[in-house]
């Protein structure tokens, strides 16, 4: 799995072998030696995350956890704690970090833990980039198109429709291939599946009114 | 006189009537002889004229009847002449205006009897008793007998006596008098003695008073070292010395009887080598003295020499200062201790940590250089080989480093619920007396209900203690009349128990500030620059975290928090 690994971390020593370290299994490093180079630099690109010390002059890893909160920034981020420093951990985590690390720990451990935070992220992105996807194709759909499709999902035959909408079954029919080829779904079960991720629908019950 | 009235005889018409009446009187006595009637005359004028009075008989008409002798001398007239004289003729008119009213009184029958002062024709003034006896005669008057007697003796010896007694008597009245002004001259000085004696004593009580309400022991000696005045709180404070405190007694004898009381404590077992250094102490004017007694009490012995050479002490007693002393001086030592366990451990924790970094890196360069030749790990067996080695030999010195970072936590003392106003107050204390000593003004902002926090009190103490102390350090380079400094307690939702010292000093300047509570990092001149790290390391020990407020330009403000406190409140 790629990803850029966003690494910030005073020690420029530990800094430069976690860079080696993470390009050995083919991650992207960047690492920065506080947390303003590294929300100066930030972009938003492809599935990351953020190894933070927690221990720095400045700011410190969970002063940094808020400024990133506060900013909006979304990235998974992994706490790097002096070893046995449970109560440090615990305060990471209530900020919403997604793991941490006790140091000095293990390159496998912490190459685990970065690939996992990357993969989650991607997952997150994807997941994120699908329902984005979806949105825009419903946004395309007609407000006839958008009742028909609501009427789909909960079950009702193109007859029922037709008396319910008040046209032919014939226009019922045409509707559906439209919606169908818009949204590029193959089958009934891709269009409910759609109606339930963009919310259209919960729980297979009709949202929309009539 | 009734011999004289005897002499009717030859009275009193016998000398007017001799013609006939006297006749016929002497010829009713037939018996009678003439002769010896004349003999009888003879002798009656005889013992008349021996009498040493004048005396005679005066008729109705002032004329004179009979006179004796001394009537003859004291007129100078011869008894023919004066016989048939009428008294108007014979006296002064001065005289005869003294009798006149007796003369009319006797003649109206009434016996007179008084003392006058008649001037005489033989040139002598008298003193006389004039006595007027009317001759009574069937009720008719016809004359009077006179008798006047010379009392000028009696009377000049009486006017002599009377003069006397008055001289006497002034006398004794200046001597009265005198006596009388030196008598209240006397009583003056009684008075006047009395009132100062009054005054005296009252002074006297007054000082007593003084005396007594000190809640010193006095002690006044005289330049002989002997005990003149004293109070009886020295008697409190030396019970030993009850029974022997009176005046007169000599300073090293109360001295020794304390000592040999067993009361110094610095005195047992050495009563003379101690009396020798107390005596020396006493002579030297060393001032003050500080005295354990075997009670626990400590006393203050002040010996000043006076004026006049002898010697004031006062004993104080300052058990209570001595108390207060020896608990800060415990705290303080407490302290130091905690200190050098923290900064032992700082250091131990400052190294475990430095070293740690080199060490992950290095794990970190040789992995990654595994990781690199994993395609062709046999191509290079010895390369492969050294970097595996390096690893495990840099996690041996990790784990070595995390055993010494284990023995230091396992030497972090154990928490307990405390009140953090509480603490800083406990913390204030020790520090008020440097914040006075260096002009500086404070101010504390504690909330009312109590802090609930779970920490080592000691360490938390040393933390605030810290902050304080850097923030005093910083003032005194601060002019004198800005040096102020505020302690606050606060409860914040999001951070817990929020301590903040701010001061008014210099501040913490750009560069420093990031490095601050790094170990050895320091702005003042001496000091090793390890007490905001420790602060720091105890902070987080706890779950908190210390930081500078950068926000505040006022001088220096450091906070610190302590996630989990609650408030006791309801």
């Amino acid at each position: 799995m790629k990803g850029i690994a966003y690494i910030v971390d005073d020690d420029a020593g530990v800094r430069d072998s976690v860079r080696y370290l993470m390009e050995s299994v083919g991650l992207e490093p960047r690492v920065y030696a506080s947390a303003p180079e590294f929300l100066d630099e930030y972009e938003h690109e492809g599935p990351a995350c953020l190894l933070l010390d927690l221990r720095m002059p400045g700011y410190s890893g969970l002063e940094t956890q808020e400024l990133i909160r506060a900013r909006g920034i979304d990235i998974p981020v992994i706490i790097m704690t002096g070893h046995g420093d449970v109560p440090a951990a615990v305060r990471a985590m209530k900020l919403g970090a997604l793991d941490f690390l006790e140091k000095p720990c293990s390159d496998q451990a912490l190459l685990d833990k970065v690939q996992g935070a990357i993969e989650a992220d991607a997952r997150k992105r994807s997941k994120i980039a699908q329902e984005d996807k979806l949105r825009t194709a419903l946004s395309r759909l007609s407000g006839r198109e958008q009742e028909v499709m609501a009427l789909v999902a909960t079950g009702k035959s193109n007859r029922d429709m037709a008396e319910l909408l008040g046209v032919s079954p014939k226009t019922i029919e045409t509707h559906r291939s439209n919606l169908m080829r818009k949204l590029d779904a193959g089958s009934v079960a891709d269009l409910v599946r759609v109606a339930i991720v963009s919310g259209m629908v919960e729980g297979g019950k009709v949202e929309s009114g009539i | 006189m009734n011999r004289i009235g005897d002499a009717s005889v030859f009275s009193p018409e016998n000398p007017h009537q001799a013609g006939e009446s006297g006749r016929t009187a002497l010829s009713e006595i037939p018996t009678v002889d003439v002769d010896q009637l004349v003999e009888e005359n003879n002798r009656l004028q005889q013992i008349v004229d021996a009498l040493p009075a004048m005396t005679g008989y005066v008729d109705l008409n002032q004329r004179i009847v009979f006179a004796n002798r001394q009537l003859e001398s004291w007129y100078c007239l011869d008894r023919d002449t004066l016989v048939g004289m009428s008294l108007r003729d014979l006296f002064t008119d001065e005289h005869y205006q003294t009798v006149e009213t007796l003369l009319e009184q006797v003649l109206s029958g009434k016996e007179i009897s008084q003392e006058s002062i008649i001037s005489y024709p033989d040139g002598m003034r008298r003193d006389v008793h004039l006595n007027y006896i009317p001759d009574l005669q069937d009720g008719k008057v016809p004359g009077y007998f006179f008798l006047v007697r010379d009392i000028s003796v009696r009377k000049r010896a009486e006017r002599e006596l009377r003069q006397s007694y008055e001289i006497l008597d002034e006398r004794i009245q200046r001597a009265t008098a005198a006596l009388e002004a030196s008598n209240s001259e006397l009583r003056e000085e009684i008075r006047i003695r009395r009132e100062t004696e009054e005054q005296l004593r009252a002074n006297q009580e007054w000082l007593n008073e003084a005396l007594e309400s000190m809640t010193d022991g006095f002690l006044l000696f005289d330049s002989n070292a002997r005990l003149v005045a004293y109070n009886s709180r020295v008697l409190e404070l030396y019970p030993s010395n009850r029974g022997k405190l009176k005046p007169g007694i000599s300073f090293v004898d109360l001295l020794r009887f304390s000592a040999e009381a067993g009361e110094v404590v610095e005195a047992v077992g050495r009563v003379d080598e101690w009396l020798e250094e107390r005596m020396m102490d006493y002579s030297n004017q060393t001032g003050s003295v500080e005295v354990q007694l075997s009670d626990g009490r400590w006393i203050l012995a002040t010996d000043r020499r006076t004026r006049t050479g002898g010697v004031v002490g006062l004993r104080t007693d300052i058990t209570e200062r001595k108390q207060a002393e020896e608990k800060i001086r415990q705290q303080q030592e407490q302290m130091a201790a905690v200190l050098r366990r923290a900064s032992m451990g700082e250091m131990a924790s400052a190294l475990a940590h430095e070293l740690s970094q080199p060490l992950t890196a290095i794990t970190y360069y040789a992995r990654g250089s595994l990781r690199r030749l994993e395609k062709c790990r046999e191509s290079f067996p010895d390369v492969v080989d050294a970097l595996e080695k390096s690893t495990k030999e840099a996690e041996r010195a990790k784990n070595i480093l995390s055993h010494v970072g284990e023995f230091v936590r396992d030497s972090i003392p154990s928490v307990s619920d405390h009140d953090m106003a509480e603490i800083v107050n406990a913390v204030f204390e020790l520090a008020e007396a440097s914040l006075r000593r260096n002009g500086i003004k404070w101010r504390k902002e504690l909330p009312e209900s109590a802090v609930q926090v779970q920490v080592n009190r000691i360490e938390m103490e040393q933390v605030i203690f810290n902050l304080i102390r850097n923030s005093i350090d910083s003032l005194k380079q601060t002019p004198a009349f800005d040096r102020w400094l505020t302690l606050s307690v606060e409860l914040v939702p999001q951070t817990g128990c929020e301590v903040s010292v701010c001061d008014s000093g210099a501040g913490v300047s750009k560069d420093v500030i990031d490095k601050l509570f790094e170990p050895y990092v320091t702005t003042k001149e001496s000091g090793l620059g390890m007490g905001l790290s420790i602060s720091r390391t105890i902070v987080e020990s706890h779950g908190g975290r210390l930081r500078v407020d950068s926000h505040y330009h006022g001088g220096a403000k450091l906070v610190f928090n302590l996630p989990d406190a609650k408030t006791t409140d309801q």
